[in-house]
């Protein structure tokens, strides 16, 4: 009786080892892959602030408004040298940056641009933690106009 | 002397005994100390082995897969802070002794002007993509002996810098 006691006490033991061994697996593993994948190194914020002063330097010359800014024409991705496949309107554009820039007189808004994730402007505002990084600075110029730009950014870039 | 053999016999067969408890204790205990040995001695080496395993799984891993993206996303930035007439120059030492810890002797960078990608390779496989957003045309070259990448930016529809990128480019091939 107690030798059958031993034998499955063995048994016992022996399942224990082999399903700690499988969970010890499992767990290396997962935190191997984990690891492997999920080290990501956050430069949305750099690339919003980039955008950010790229906008500003097109639209805000010697802290007065661009002339031409104001016109019909004016082509704000041409100008800020913005390329329309990663940041247009096109559906094969890709989706991971917005922009909008707000230039108001006498506290009304005398023109927009936004190009686009337009889910960003929303989210920007709920500053959603993580999801994505927004950029929003405002500027008075000397000529009495206020611009107001705010971008975003979500790319996490893509391992291959 | 009787009891004591019969006592012996039950605690020997594992059935309870009243009439030598001492002995029947000796003998369980005898029974139970050397699983609970193993168990313990199995327990530590697989945490151990466990431990091991994670330690070669991630520690070359992570340093290449999180240099590859630490490197392609410096660059794109550099691409969309500058301004077109630029040139950035950039120490790769560290991408090449990476490279070379890793065994990899491919191209350790590529940057596509088509797609506004740039692509880092320290090791086998495809490398970490990272896009700028900056509509220019990238002019690109490693110095191979100073270990230096040389990004040179111009404006994407100038003619002019057209021609010149052709004649760097079949300069480069030869």
């Amino acid at each position: 009786m107690l030798l059958k006691d031993k034998r499955a006490y063995r048994e016992l033991t022996g399942m224990f080892i082999i399903g700690l061994a499988a969970v010890g697996l499992v767990i290396a593993i997962y935190m191997g892959t984990a690891i492997f994948f999920g080290v990501i190194v956050d430069v949305r914020m750099e690339e919003a602030q980039a955008l950010n002063d790229r906008l500003f330097s097109v639209i805000v010359m010697n802290g007065e408004l661009q002339e031409d800014v104001l016109k019909n024409d004016f082509n704000i991705l041409e100008r800020a040298r913005l390329d329309k496949k990663i940041i247009g309107d096109k559906k094969d554009a890709q989706n991971f940056l917005f922009f909008q820039v707000d230039i108001l007189s006498d506290g009304e808004s005398v023109k927009k641009f936004i190009e686009g994730n337009r889910d960003y402007r929303e989210m920007c505002g709920l500053s959603k933690e993580g999801e994505i990084k927004c950029v929003q600075e405002k500027l008075v110029l000397s000529d009495g106009y206020v611009v107001e730009i705010l971008t975003a950014s979500n790319q996490r870039g893509e391992r291959v | 002397m009787i009891n004591n053999k019969l006592s012996k016999n039950i605690a020997r067969m594992g059935s309870v005994n009243f009439l030598n408890k001492k002995y029947q204790l000796k003998s369980n205990k005898k029974a139970s100390i050397n699983p609970t040995l193993e168990t313990v001695i199995y327990t530590v080496l697989i945490v151990a082995l466990a431990a091991i395993t994670l330690f070669f799984i991630v520690r070359p891993s992570v340093g290449v897969t999180a240099h590859e993206q630490i490197f392609a996303k410096k660059i794109a930035l550099e691409i969309d802070k500058t301004e077109p007439g630029m040139k950035i120059y950039m120490d790769i030492y560290d991408m090449y002794k990476i490279a070379k810890e890793s065994k990899f002797k491919g191209k350790i960078v590529d940057i596509n002007n088509d797609l506004n990608k740039v692509n880092v390779k320290l090791t086998k496989g495809d490398g970490y993509n990272f896009y700028y957003f900056s509509d220019v045309n990238v002019v690109w070259n490693i110095d191979t002996d100073k270990k230096e990448l040389m990004l040179d930016i111009k404006n994407k529809k100038s003619d002019e810098n057209v021609k010149e990128d052709k004649i760097e480019e079949v300069k480069n091939a030869a």
